[in-house]
């Protein structure tokens, strides 16, 4: 038991360090595209997918900053467990909702389509985002946060 | 206590009428929902602005009108609501009152149980969330309370429908049989000497009497109850009963040495809490629950905010790229499909400009928000019911107080993205009367999505890269002002320290689907109907205006050709404006097109269009490149972001607030916009842009 | 005996006074605070609202003895107070 909690706190720790550095490189891109005229986004150079929206940037550091706060408080403490419930359920919604904009774009090009005009799509742009690439892991973070607020709560 | 016991009206003769009273949040409006199906008629109380549900049910083998009172906690006639509820069941006199209580929080709700006793009023008590009550370690002894306040007592759980088959038994038998105990709360000798002899002199006008009981009449007197007090002096006994009214205040207070409404108010507050002591049994000694979890996150020092913010962006996503399909839709529908359908028939030009230029083109400028608005309001009703609102309203609060407004004034703010209408309606949850009217009025800043349309045409054909960030800096410029203009206001024309708020936190719930359905069909209809018809009106009212000038009927060709439209009413009026914005640079189209964004902000694109013979309005942007310099353009766009609500926002302001302060919100923003403008163009000037 | 909105987070605190106008008193009134009523203090920081919890009344029981940090046995739900309200109540701090 303690050693899956022990795996469970590095896993925690590892993709909330990784939610503050998509941030970070948000932040970055942000910066670059709209204040340095030369300078573009990161992206091209590392081979990511990362937006450029800095509301996106303070979502992920939200994660990022519940999931360290949840080993701050060390995970067998009801206070740690608050922690990391809410910190991996608002990386599902981010999840879900970058899925649901991206059945939305689709739906975009066939309206589009009806009007007789041509659009480009890059699905995979959208995809391999952050918020769905951490997001997978957070999933697997609320399923392992659900069964210890069951177990506090004694549900 | 002693009961008396009244045989029930024939329901033959009348209408059957039912009344839903409770405390806020104990599920009112689930039961109704359970009751009607949902189907209602919302009005207001007459002279008030306070909403007024009525529906249809049907209750074993009558056919009964549900009357959905407010959300109060006690029945006083201090607040709008409480004296709304009041009227509405001593007027009305429903045949059955469900008061629906709250297991979750029992002495509370019986203390609105016990006025509503004190009344004399037919009642059934629903103890509600019994599933919250059991979670949180306790039980409620039904059968005691019901001996104990001698009415029938039905434990329910609205939501899982449990409980509600025999609530509507219980209206069936009690609308047959009516129990009234006589009295509930003994108020001490002292204090019943005196309502005795109120009593006594009430009971002489029997008309009175038998209107209101005796007893709650003269226990109301003696709190001082304006209400009471003026229908006590239509009573031609009323001079003896109001001097002796007097006169045992009088010798209260100076028996018990304490201000009397506040001995009585306590008085019944520990009846409430007698019986509640008498009926709760502890289970088990409650556990943390995951609302307390979840709470200590989202209202922490440190992440309260951010998540807060998160929520924002979350709402704001799902609200414009995951409609956005949806939006794309029905612009191809009416812009594209219908428009050339009108176009290539056989009807006659004027007839088919009429439906096409006006009326599919009007429809269809409303109509393509529709989606956006109602997914944001689906989002808002999503926190709102899940519970969470009321925690953002709490993290924020410091900091709105700072900016001369309140917590509760998040709502209206973030529905003011959405449209400006329902977000008006929405500051009426705010106690302070200052925060209030300063809340409302500084609204119309919030960017509403009307004005995306202006934002977006204008930032693409000048600012092609930086489009995004362009647009957000109108919805910041917007935010920014309003803040300015709230602690402006705030420190001039409604000065006074706030009254201070109370507000509760109930525990995290799954939201009911129908439920937050319903709230947002609610509110996207408001917009729907009040923005719709006006916009569409407006629309018809541009394109006479295009297609007839001074000089007389100039013909339909004038919204193809500029030169043509030159010569319109339209024309003319841009002419007029033109000199008035020649600081800025803007043409006399550009000046006439504001004029419509006066009656509806989304109108102003389509105005451009028809006033620069854009054919489309994808052809706007290369022809304004022409006539506008981005500099100008800023400008514009930041007086149209300023410029005078809508007419639909001035009308909910006039709605709410009344007519000055609609008057005053027209003045300041029109007076704003110009400035802001003219300094936007001044400061480019200077800092050498053009 | 200090203002509610001086009484520190966690604690347990007995409301002596009120020092509110007619609407305001009421309003608490109803929602169970009276003089003599026991308050938790869920969550204060500084200036600025308060949320508490209406643990009990003078009438039902004396102040809980397993109410610790941890306990939540109340009979109501949280409360919100602003700054300006939780200056007008003047509790005892009871732990």
């Amino acid at each position: 038991m303690k050693e899956k909690t022990l795996l469970i706190s590095v896993a925690t720790g590892v993709l909330g360090i990784l939610y503050f550095v998509y941030a970070g490189i948000t932040l970055y891109n942000w910066i670059a595209e709209t204040f340095i005229q030369e300078a573009g986004s990161v992206n091209n150079v590392l081979g990511l997918f990362v937006s450029s929206d800095p509301g996106c940037a303070i979502t992920l550091i939200t994660v990022g900053m519940l999931m360290l706060g949840s080993l701050y408080y060390k995970l067998d403490d009801a206070k740690g467990v608050s922690c990391i419930f809410l910190g991996s359920l608002l990386g599902v919604a981010l999840l879900v909702i970058q899925l649901l904009i991206v059945i939305a774009n689709v739906a975009s090009i066939g309206v589009s389509l009806l009007s007789g005009e041509a659009a480009e799509y890059v699905l995979i742009e959208d995809v391999l985002r952050p918020e769905i690439v951490l997001g997978v892991g957070s999933v697997l973070l609320f399923s392992f946060s659900i069964l210890k607020v069951r177990q506090i709560t004694g549900k | 206590m002693n009961t008396k016991t009244k045989k029930g009206k024939s329901k033959d003769s009348k209408k059957i009428r039912v009344a839903l009273a409770g405390n806020p949040n104990v599920g009112k409006s689930v039961i109704f929902n359970e009751l009607t199906g949902g189907r209602a008629w919302v009005g207001n109380w007459p002279g008030t602005t306070v909403e007024k549900k009525v529906g249809k049910a049907k209750i074993g083998e009558y056919e009964v009108e549900v009357l959905d009172l407010p959300g109060i906690y006690s029945l006083t006639a201090y607040s709008l609501d409480e004296l709304v509820a009041r009227n509405g069941i001593v007027e009305e006199k429903p045949d059955v009152v469900i008061d629906i209580a709250n297991a979750a929080n029992f002495e509370r709700s019986l203390y609105l149980t016990i006025s509503l006793l004190e009344m004399g009023v037919n009642i059934i008590v629903a103890l509600n969330m019994i599933d919250l009550a059991e979670a949180q370690g306790y039980k409620i002894d039904a059968e005691k309370l019901s001996k104990l306040l001698q009415v029938p007592v039905i434990p329910t759980i609205a939501i899982k429908g449990y409980g509600l088959g025999k609530l509507k038994e219980a209206v069936t038998r009690s609308l047959k049989i009516r129990k009234i105990p006589e009295k509930i709360v003994d108020y001490g000798n002292l204090v019943e000497i005196e309502i005795q002899k109120i009593e006594k002199l009430i009971k002489r006008d029997t008309e009175l009497s038998l209107k209101y009981p005796p007893r709650w009449l003269a226990i109301k007197l003696l709190e001082k109850d304006r209400d009471v007090e003026e229908k006590v002096k239509s009573s031609p006994f009323a001079e003896e009963i109001l001097k002796q009214t007097k006169k045992s205040r009088e010798i209260l207070e100076k028996q018990l040495k304490k201000d009397l409404e506040e001995y009585i108010a306590e008085k019944r507050y520990e009846k409430a809490l007698e019986i509640a002591r008498e009926c709760l049994k502890t289970v088990k000694a409650k556990p943390l629950t995951l609302t307390d979890m979840v709470d200590f996150v989202t209202t922490h020092k440190v992440s309260g905010i951010p998540i807060m913010l998160t929520m924002l962006y979350i709402a704001f996503k799902f609200a414009f790229n995951v409609a956005a399909p949806l939006c794309d839709l029905i612009d191809w529908f009416f812009g594209t499909f219908l428009y050339d359908l009108t176009m290539s028939s056989t009807l006659p030009p004027l007839i088919k400009s009429f439906l096409g230029d006006g009326i599919i083109t009007g429809i269809g400028s409303i109509l393509v928000f529709l989606p956006n608005i109602v997914f944001l309001f689906l989002f808002l009703a999503f926190l709102e019911d899940v519970g969470y609102m009321a925690r953002a309203a709490f993290v924020v609060d410091k900091i709105m107080h700072k900016l001369g407004l309140t917590g509760k004034s998040i709502i209206p703010m973030i529905l003011g993205f959405g449209c400006n209408v329902p977000a008006i309606m929405a500051t009426r949850a705010i106690e302070d009367k200052n925060d209030r009217e300063v809340t409302a009025l500084v609204n119309p800043l919030m960017s509403c999505s009307a004005r995306l349309p202006v934002y977006l045409i204008f930032a693409g054909a000048f600012f092609a890269a930086y489009k995004g960030t362009v647009v957000l800096s109108m919805y910041v410029l917007g935010l920014i002002l309003a803040i300015v203009m709230a602690l402006l206001f705030r420190k001039t024309l409604f000065r006074g320290p706030s009254v201070g708020f109370v507000m509760e936190l109930p525990p995290y719930m799954m939201p009911v689907v129908k439920n937050m359905l319903i709230k947002t069909w609610e509110r996207s209809k408001r917009f729907l109907f009040k923005a719709g018809t006006i916009i569409l009106i407006a629309a018809i009212l541009i394109w006479i205006l295009s297609i007839t000038g001074p000089s007389g009927y100039i013909g339909i060709e004038a919204l193809e050709d500029p030169y043509l439209l030159e010569k319109s009413w339209i024309g003319a009026l841009g002419h007029f404006l033109e000199k008035v914005f020649s600081p800025m640079g803007w043409d006399w189209r550009a000046a006439a097109a504001l004029f419509f964004g006066f009656v509806a902000k989304e109108v102003v694109v389509a105005a451009m269009a028809m006033l620069y013979g854009a054919s489309g309005e994808e052809m706007l942007p290369s022809i304004l490149a022409g006539i506008f310099t981005p500099l100008t353009a800023y400008a514009y766009m930041a007086f149209v972001l300023i410029y005078v609500p809508c007419l639909a926002t001035l009308a909910s302001i006039r709605g709410e607030l009344g007519i000055k302060y609609a008057l005053l919100a027209l003045i300041y923003e029109i007076l704003l916009a110009y400035f802001v403008a003219l300094g936007i163009v001044f400061v480019g000037h200077v800092l050498g842009i053009s | 005996m200090i203002p509610l909105a001086f009484a520190r987070e966690g604690t347990q605190v007995k409301v002596i006074k009120i020092n509110a106008g007619k609407g305001l008193s009421r309003r608490l009134t109803e929602l169970g605070i009276i003089p003599g009523a026991i308050l938790k203090i869920v969550k204060t920081q500084g200036p600025g609202p308060v949320i508490i919890e209406v643990c009990n009344s003078k009438l039902l029981f004396s102040p809980c003895d397993s109410c610790t940090l941890g306990c939540s046995s109340s009979y109501g739900w949280r409360i919100v107070l602003s700054f300006g309200m939780a200056m007008k109540i003047l509790v005892q701090e009871l732990m």
